[in-house]
Parts: structure tokens; C-alpha cells; sequence
């Protein structure tokens, strides 16, 4: 009987053994320890806090919500798109640094910055590292038709200050500015100055004062209020941030109640309108979108976004949404021996929510914009 | 068929089993039991974790509001024109805040103090501002009299901020708190690798150990953590961010509708999960090495052990019983080899009986050997005198039967000389009455004394004479022929064709001598067509005997019966002859032994006690057939021959 008991079949052994050895090598395995393949990664790089974070911030989220919607339906190579986000606190040095770091970490591309001063500073680092930044909010002359690896979707500001420069002096009569612009930023402020009073000269316009400052020294601001004052022009024009703007139009207001006030694209934010309030009503704000439109593809886009992150997407977030598909769609459909900016360059047309992105050889894009008029708080698209 | 395993792997086997159950075991529970409480736990702590940074964010804001709340009960005029350096005092004082102001019901603001700017700059460039159109205005200030606000972007200071709001008379206090304020109490839990975030009730992210991150008015609503069910304000699960796996839980509070989430890498996680049961399976796997290192060593030593004992076995196994005395530590071993020893003895002592035994046994074997040879040779001697004696007895029997047959020879020539007698008696009678007819007319006519009539008289008597004569001869002539047949056929067996009626008439006609003599009637019931190849002279050597052993045995002197013979054809090869009388019978002792040799009722009166023996023999022998007899005391007695139509051939003996 005792004998019996040491009949053992090959297979129970066996089992044994795969029960024995099966945990023993799964316990030294990490419980979620999938390797994974390389990614696809965006970088960021813009002004996410102090006064530029109303681009930066809905410019970060247009990006994020074009990859989410893209890892969605697989991602890229069914691997999901991987974000990498820097904030430059519209600080050059730390621009740079943000921008050094993306490069280290390999991202694919970078998309970003949103103002003029950064992009002019990171535009030669991405460039000599063969890493595409598709700009976003970046409408500087300097860095128009050159080619380099920085992209945009915008038209330079020579297209737009002239577009606004020119419905200004036919559609509203108006003959002589004075304009305020940020130093903080400018390689675009002045680009747009420059666009705008060549513009507004040649129609046969006149400059009446032209002022600066240093955005963030709040006393100089009261005193330029003043200042721009002093000679009589048609119109004043801010070239600067939101919060600046408000606070400009503000105070002139205070002091000449009926002057008419224009805006560059950069301050027409939401934030224009939520500070200014009825300071900044009939001023004339040009814009990357219009925000009135009941185009469908627009409504849904907005709608989206708004349900994602609890605000409006501005013209930031449009236009890094834009930008960031065009982005995607080449990383996704470029044939491997092709760099991504030949790719994008070479497919040219992009279809974007309102109007088509076409680039030219530079990377440089033609883009539709409109000039705005506030009325009731809101920017009204004027008729061109 | 059980395959035998060393003893070292058996041990091996057993003690690798024995470490390895609970090995498996061990892990079978961390895997079922004890992660899913130490995950349980990682839950807890994360709950007691946010727990605290919720306190701490409501006394945080319960500070602010206490300290608002004491600012507007100390500030006796704050509608009054001066009421901003009093709140700017206010502000430079109270860390928590970045800006103070007051706006009417419009949205313009009235009075504001910013934390680091002059009062006099603040109050010219904000005073008579208008928020109406900002995201804090329009949300909530006209719907409830004091409270918190959403997160937002500060349109005063430009930085994120949530702002305290409290009606005081016709204007709305507005206190913002920079929320970058938050993140220090989760600076000490970031340096343990534990992630604190504070979310708003939009899920933007408010407060994180980077401070940055909470100034970027990230929106994490589409975090994987929102996904798992939320249960009393509660939930936890794996998410993503910003490309780090974690493992958060998110715990709601109630009056803010704010979150707090404490998250931690999971694959840290993990391995803190896991490394636990590393060291334990590590620890386990040395244990099961030293098991079966020592087991290896164990099982040496007893198959050391065993081997001697073993080899201690064997020798006794085959007979060598001269083993050692063995010495053991382990009690057993020693006691087994002790047995081993007093049975070596014990066995050795048996096999001395047992061959002392044997020796005896053999002797016996001898002796009884030689007398069964003994035996053996009288039986042989006996059984060699029975042979000779039976060889003795079939040689007489011979004798006897070729004596038998003589007698029987002898009886048919008495029989045939009787039947002549007969005829010839007549016909030499007749002729000599001839004989004295012609001497009669000689003397007549010599006398001349004959007459006309005379001579006719003796013409007729001579006449007379000369018939019986001639018929007499005859018919002694018929009787020679018939008996030179039956002379022929006994002498010699010629197998020939007949007709069985002639042959049965035959015999009938060379008996009747014997039988006319006994008032007995013979019947004869045989088929004239009924022909046989077969041996004429032993069938009616059978029949002449039974017929006349029913004429002799069957009845009593003078009794009159009948005794009857059939035939019949059993089919195309087998014939039946039936030789039956209505005698006395044969006693049903008597009826096994009519065929053996020597048996007669009638010993001493001129039976031999063969007749029927003989009869038996020819009808099995010769015919190829049986012969029975049924009797009933009596009724009488039939014998019934079955024989081939055909018999069967014999080589010539």
C-alpha cells in the first residue's frame, strides 16, 4: 500500500515545476513592467505664467487637445503622443533653457514659443539642432524668409498691421496715430510698428507719438497715458499685451473719454475684455479668428475645448490647434526618408479650422485674419 | 509498474517539495492577500495624506476669511476715499494675499491695494476699473453674497488666483489669494516622491509641488483618474501625466467641491509592493537551497548508512552470515542493524535444523526409495506372471474356441451324416425291394409260373421302387450340395454378395435336425431382397449359434415357443437382424456378462460359455457391426445384429 503513494506521473512533475518556477519569475518582474517603444513627443515651449500666459496657456491647451484627440484614434505608429511642456515666463534665458532641454530630451517636434522675443532667441537653437518648432502666436518679420527649422502658421506682421493699417484709414477715416509698444517683446511689437506706420504712410497717414516701455513698470504706464496725449492723433495704438492694453486704455480713457483705440493681435485675448471692460469698448483689435462664426467645424472646435479646459480657446488656442495637426498629420504620413519640414513644406495646403494654412518655401504661412471691433464685450468681425 | 527511485533523490525530491509548498504558497497569498492589502493601504495612507493637505487648504482658507472678516469689522469707514491705505496696511501685513479691492454692483472697482506695489500707483491704475466683463464677476458675484471663486486669471495681478468675496453694504469685497501660496505644504511629501495636487472644482490644477505647473492653469480633467468610480468623494486608480505613470488617489472636498490628489510613481510603488515579496522569495530561495543542500547531505549520509546495511543484507542474503556488528548514532539504524545481526543468527540457526532436517530426510528418501524399487520389481515379476498367465488363458481360449469349432464340426457332420441317413436308408430300402421284385418274376418266369398279372404287379412295383430310389438320391444329393456350401463358407471367410433369405434358409435347412426335435416354431421375417457384401460364413456361424442358444437356453424341456428371426434395412449402409425368441429370459444380472468369454448358465451339461463371446467377436470384428441383447425376464430375449451393408476390408492375416 505504502508504495503506491510514490507512483508520481511525468506530468505531475512537471506541473510542479511550471508552478514553482512560473511565480518565481513573475515576482521579479515589475507588476506593470512593459518596455515601451519610442514615442512620438511634443515639446512645448511659451509663456504659461505672468502676463503672456493668456497665450501661452490656450495655446498649450490647443496642442494638448490636438494630440488627445489624435491619441484617441491610436496615435502615431498606435503608440499615443507624449507631451512635453516647458514654460518660458516670457524670459529669455529661461526660454533658452527650455528649449535646450526639449532638444536633449529628443522630442520631435516643438511647438511653440508664442511671442516674437522668445522665437528669435530659440528659432538659431532648434535650427542648428535639425528640431522643427512650429511657432505658434509668432508673427515677427525677422524670422520671415529664411530658411531655418523654425515653421509658423502665421503670416508675418507686415501681412496683418498692413491689413489693419489699410481698414483704418479707408473704412474709418482715421489719418494720424500715436502708438505705444512693449520693448519686452520687440521683436514683434516693433516688427508690427513698423509694418503698420509703413502701411499707414504710404496710404498717406501720419505718426504722431510713438512710445515705448518695458512691460511689468506699472508707474511708466500712467505717465505714457499722459504722454501719448499730448499730440492729437486720429487713434492710439497699443501695441502690447492684454493686461497692458486694458490698463493703457484705461487711463487714456480716464483722461479723453472719446479717443479711439486700436490694438495689435497680441493683447486681443479674452483678457482684453475682462479688464478693460468699458474702456476697451470701439477699440479695433485684429484677430488670427473670428470668433462670431457659425461655421460648424468651429463651433464643435470650440465647444470642445471649452468643455476640456473651461475657456474660450482664443486665437492661441486656435491657432496652435491648427498648428499642431499640421504637425501630427506629417509625423504620422511623412515617408521615412523625408524630414518632417520637407514634408510639411512640401505638402504646402493644410486645412485648419477657419480657412486653409498654405506655407511657402521658408516655412513662413499665409493665413486669414480679421480686424475686430469690441462692442458689448465682445470682438465683431468688421466688414473688410 | 512501479519504477524504484534512489533513496538520495527520493529524500531530495521530498525536502525540495516539502521547502518549495511553502514558497508557493507564500506567493500564491502575497498574490491574492497581501497586495491588494498592501495596495489597500497605499490607498489609506494617500487618504490620510490628502486628508491633511485638505485641512491644511481649509484652515489655510479659513485663515484668509477670518482674517478678511476681522479687516472689514475693524475698518469702521471702508466706503470712505482713504479706505486704500488702510487696506494696503492690511495687505503688506496678511502674506495670504495678493490684492485687495472693492467694486460696486457695476463691476468698477472702488478701492484696491496690491501686495508689493505703492498704494498710490495701485490706486491709479486700477481705481474705477471695470470687471464686469471678467470671468469673477460674471460668475459668481451676483449669485451669492460671500463665498470663494472658481480658479482664474488674475486680470489685477495676472497671476492664477481663487479670491474670497464677501458683500459689505452696496460693494463686494474681493480678496485674491495667489494660489502659488498652496504649494508648500507639499514640498516636504515631493521630496518622499509623493506628488500633491490641488485641483479646483473645474479639475485645473491649482497647487503642486512645482509651483510653476500651478501657475499654467493646466486643465487635468481628462486625467485616466477620473475615470474609476468616485465612492464617498473618493477614488484611485493608475493615470498618466505629463508622461509619468502614477498611481493617485483623488479625495473631493465638500464645501469647495476642490480635490486634492496624492499620487506617487507607480512603478516605485510597485516595487515597494513588490520588493517585499523579492527579499521573501529571495529569502526563501536560499532557505531551498540549504534545504537541499542539507537534504543532498542528509541523503548521503543515509545512503551511507543504508549501504552498509545494505551490504549487510546482501551477504546475509546469500548466506553469509559472518556480519559485523554496526554502530549507529541514529537509534534506529542501530536497531535495525542489531535485527539485522540476531537475524543473520536466527537464520543461521534455522538452516543448521533445517539441514539437519533434510540430512534425515534424505535418508528416509533412501530407504523408502530402495523399497519402492522393491516394490516395484515383485509388481513387475506379479504383473509379468499375470501376463504370462493371461497370454496362458487367450491360448487356451484359442484352443477352446479351435476345439469349439471342431465340436461344432463335429455336431454338423452327425447332423449331415443323420439327414443322409434318411434318403440313402430309403433308397437302398427301395432297391432292395426291387432287388426281390426281379428275383420273384426271375423264379415266376423260370416256373412259368408268371402270369399276365404278375408281371404287371411287378412291372408296377418296380416302377415304384425305382422312383423312391432316385427321389431319395436326390435328395441326399440336395443335402450334399448344401452342406459342401456351408462346409465352404465356414472353412473359409470369402467375402462375397448374397442374398440373406438364402443364407438364413440355409441354415435353417443344416438345423433342423436339431430343432425338429423341441415343439418350437420357427419364424422367419427376412427380406428376399435384402443383399449383402459381406462375410457369409461368420454370419451364419453368428446366426447358427444364436438360433441354436434360443433352442437350447430360452425354453424349458417340451415348452413350446416360438423363436423368430427379422430383418430389416436401418438404411442404404446399415442392416438389422433380429434373432428373438419368447423364452424365459436372461436375469438382469446375467444380461452384461452373455458376451463375456466362458459364461453359461449350462456349465457341466455341454456349454463351453464361448458361443456367445465368439458370436460377439465375429459381429465386431469381421461384420464390422454390434451385437446387443435386450431380455426381459420372461418374455424372452433379442439379440439384434447391426452390420454394414458393405463390411468393411480387412488385409489378408
Amino acid at each position: 500500500m505504502r508504495r503506491k503513494q510514490y507512483i508520481k506521473h511525468p506530468y505531475i512533475t512537471r506541473l510542479m515545476c511550471a508552478v514553482i518556477v512560473l511565480p518565481l519569475t513573475l515576482s521579479f518582474i515589475p507588476l506593470s513592467g512593459c518596455s515601451q517603444e519610442k514615442q512620438i513627443t511634443i515639446g512645448f515651449v511659451g509663456g504659461l505664467s505672468g502676463r503672456v500666459s493668456d497665450l501661452g496657456g490656450p495655446a498649450r491647451n490647443g496642442m494638448l487637445l490636438a494630440i488627445e484627440e489624435l491619441n484617441n484614434e491610436g496615435g502615431i505608429n498606435g503608440l499615443p503622443v507624449k507631451t512635453l511642456i516647458k514654460d518660458d515666463k516670457q524670459d529669455v534665458e529661461t526660454a533658452i533653457k527650455a528649449v535646450n532641454e526639449l532638444i536633449e530630451n529628443q522630442v520631435d517636434a516643438i511647438i511653440g514659443p508664442v511671442t516674437s522675443a522668445m522665437a528669435v532667441k530659440v528659432a538659431p537653437i532648434a535650427t542648428k539642432a535639425k528640431t522643427l518648432m512650429m511657432g505658434v502666436t509668432v508673427t515677427t518679420n525677422q524670422l520671415t524668409g529664411i530658411d531655418d527649422y523654425f515653421l509658423r502658421s502665421l503670416p508675418p506682421t507686415t501681412v496683418h498691421a498692413g491689413e489693419v493699417a489699410d481698414y483704418l484709414y479707408k473704412q474709418q477715416g482715421i489719418r494720424s496715430f500715436s502708438a505705444i509698444y512693449d520693448l519686452k517683446n520687440e521683436a514683434y511689437t516693433y516688427s508690427w510698428l513698423n509694418d503698420f506706420q509703413t502701411h499707414m504712410e504710404a496710404l498717406g497717414g501720419t505718426s504722431k507719438k510713438i512710445l515705448n516701455f518695458s512691460s511689468g513698470s506699472q508707474e511708466t504706464l500712467v505717465k505714457l497715458a499722459y504722454e501719448v496725449l499730448e499730440e492729437e492723433a486720429d487713434i492710439i495704438v497699443f501695441i502690447t499685451n492684454s493686461v497692458d492694453a486694458a490698463l493703457l486704455a484705461k487711463l487714456v480713457r480716464s483722461i479723453s473719454p472719446k479717443i479711439v483705440i486700436a490694438t495689435s493681435e497680441w493683447a486681443g485675448t479674452e483678457r482684453l475684455i475682462e479688464l478693460g471692460g468699458r474702456y476697451i469698448e470701439g477699440a479695433f483689435v485684429p484677430q488670427y479668428l473670428d470668433r462670431e462664426s457659425q461655421d460648424a467645424d468651429y463651433l464643435k472646435f470650440r465647444d470642445t475645448f471649452i468643455k476640456r479646459f473651461g475657456h474660450e480657446p482664443g486665437f492661441p488656442g486656435m491657432i496652435s490647434y491648427n498648428a499642431t495637426r499640421v504637425v501630427l498629420q506629417q509625423l504620422r504620413d511623412k515617408p521615412a526618408n523625408q524630414s518632417l519640414k520637407e514634408a510639411i513644406l512640401t505638402h504646402k495646403t493644410y486645412p485648419s479650422i477657419q480657412g486653409n494654412i498654405e506655407f511657402d518655401e521658408f516655412g513662413d504661412a499665409k493665413s486669414k485674419s480679421y480686424v475686430t471691433q469690441v462692442k458689448n464685450g465682445r470682438f465683431i468681425v468688421q466688414p473688410h | 509498474m512501479i519504477k524504484s527511485r534512489s533513496l538520495a533523490f527520493e529524500l531530495l525530491y521530498q525536502l525540495a517539495l516539502v521547502a518549495v509548498i511553502p514558497i508557493i504558497i507564500t506567493i500564491g497569498f502575497f498574490y491574492w492577500k497581501l497586495l491588494p492589502q498592501l495596495k489597500q493601504n497605499i490607498i489609506e495612507e494617500q487618504q490620510s495624506i490628502a486628508g491633511l493637505a485638505t485641512q491644511q487648504t481649509q484652515t489655510l482658507i479659513a485663515n484668509a476669511i477670518e482674517q478678511v472678516d476681522m479687516f472689514i469689522a475693524l475698518s469702521e469707514d471702508y466706503s470712505s476715499t482713504g479706505i486704500y491705505e488702510q487696506i494696503d496696511t492690511f495687505i503688506q501685513r496678511n502674506v495670504n494675499f495678493e490684492t485687495i479691492y472693492f467694486i460696486n454692483n457695476k463691476g468698477s472697482i472702488q478701492d484696491i491695494a496690491i501686495r508689493h506695489t505703492p498704494p498710490k500707483m495701485a490706486h491709479k491704475l486700477y481705481r474705477d476699473m471695470d470687471i464686469s466683463k471678467s470671468q469673477l464677476f460674471q460668475k459668481k458675484l451676483f449669485t451669492e453674497d460671500t463665498g470663494w471663486s472658481e480658479v482664474f486669471l488674475s486680470v489685477v495681478t495676472g497671476r492664477i488666483s481663487i479670491a474670497y468675496f464677501t458683500r459689505v453694504d452696496d460693494s463686494i469685497l474681493i480678496a485674491e489669494l495667489a494660489i502659488d501660496q498652496l504649494p508648500n505644504l507639499s514640498k516636504e511629501l515631493a521630496e518622499l516622491g509623493i506628488i500633491l495636487m490641488l485641483l479646483d472644482n473645474n479639475n485645473q490644477l491649482i497647487a503642486h509641488p512645482d509651483p510653476e505647473l500651478s501657475q499654467q492653469q493646466i486643465n487635468l480633467s481628462n486625467l485616466d483618474l477620473f475615470k474609476y468610480p468616485i465612492e464617498n468623494n473618493v477614488r484611485s486608480g493608475s493615470f498618466n501625466w505629463l508622461g509619468q505613470d502614477l498611481f493617485g488617489t483623488q479625495v473631493r472636498m465638500k464645501e469647495l467641491g476642490w480635490s486634492i490628489i496624492v499620487a506617487e510613481d507607480e512603478q516605485r510603488m510597485n516595487a515597494q509592493l513588490t520588493d517585499p515579496l523579492q527579499n521573501m522569495v529571495g529569502a526563501m530561495l536560499i532557505i531551498l537551497l540549504l534545504a537541499l543542500f542539507l537534504s543532498y547531505r542528509q541523503s548521503n549520509r543515509f545512503n551511507l548508512r543504508f549501504g552498509l546495511l545494505k551490504r549487510q543484507s546482501t551477504k546475509v542474503a546469500h548466506g553469509q552470515y559472518d556480519i559485523q556488528q554496526q554502530y549507529f548514532r541514529i537509534k534506529e539504524f542501530q536497531e535495525l542493524s542489531d535485527d539485522l545481526v540476531a537475524m543473520a543468527d536466527a537464520i543461521q540457526k534455522r538452516e543448521q535444523v533445517l539441514h539437519d532436517k533434510e540430512s534425515e530426510l534424505i535418508e528416509l528418501t533412501n530407504v523408502l526409495e530402495q523399497r519402492v524399487e522393491e516394490r516395484t520389481q515383485s509388481l513387475q515379476k506379479t504383473n509379468q506372471e499375470l501376463a504370462n498367465t493371461v497370454e496362458a488363458l487367450n491360448s487356451t481360449m484359442e484352443q477352446l474356441v479351435q476345439s469349439e469349432k471342431l465340436a461344432s464340426l463335429g455336431s454338423l457332420v452327425a447332423g449331415v451324416a443323420h439327414e443322409l441317413n434318411t434318403p440313402i436308408g430309403n433308397a437302398a430300402v427301395a432297391s432292395s425291394s426291387l432287388n426281390d421284385f426281379a428275383k420273384d418274376i426271375q423264379r415266376q418266369l423260370e416256373n412259368g409260373s408268371i402270369t399276365k398279372s404278375n408281371l404287371e404287379k411287378f412291372l408296377h412295383d418296380a416302377q415304384m421302387a425305382s422312383g423312391i430310389t432316385a427321389r431319395n438320391l436326390e435328395r441326399a444329393s440336395e443335402l450334399i450340395t448344401s452342406f459342401k456350401n456351408i462346409a465352404a463358407d465356414q472353412s473359409s471367410s470369402q467375402r462375397r454378395s448374397f442374398n440373406l433369405k438364402e443364407i438364413v434358409q440355409e441354415i435353417l435347412m443344416t438345423l433342423h435336425p436339431k430343432t425338429k426335435k423341441q415343439p418350437i416354431e420357427i419364424v422367419t421375417e427376412v427380406d428376399g431382397e435384402l443383399k449383402l457384401d459381406s462375410y457369409p460364413g461368420p454370419l451364419e456361424q453368428v446366426l447358427n449359434n444364436l438360433i441354436l442358444n434360443a433352442f437350447l437356453h430360452a425354453f424349458e424341456e417340451d415348452q413350446t415357443g416360438q423363436v423368430k428371426i427379422e430383418s430389416k434395412a436401418l438404411n442404404q449402409d446399415m442392416i438389422e437382424i433380429h434373432v428373438s425368441d419368447n423364452g424365459k429370459g436372461i436375469p438382469i444380472h446375467d444380461q452384461p456378462k452373455v458376451f463375456d468369454p466362458f459364461f453359461t448358465t449350462k456349465l457341466g451339461q455341454g456349454g463351453s460359455g464361448l458361443g456367445l463371446h465368439i458370436c460377439h467377436n465375429i459381429v465386431t470384428d469381421t461384420l464390422g457391426g454390434t451385437l446387443t441383447v435386450k431380455s426381459t425376464l420372461n418374455e424372452g430375449s433379442r439379440f439384434t445384429i447391426t452390420i454394414p451393408a458393405s463390411a468393411p476390408t480387412y488385409k489378408e492375416s
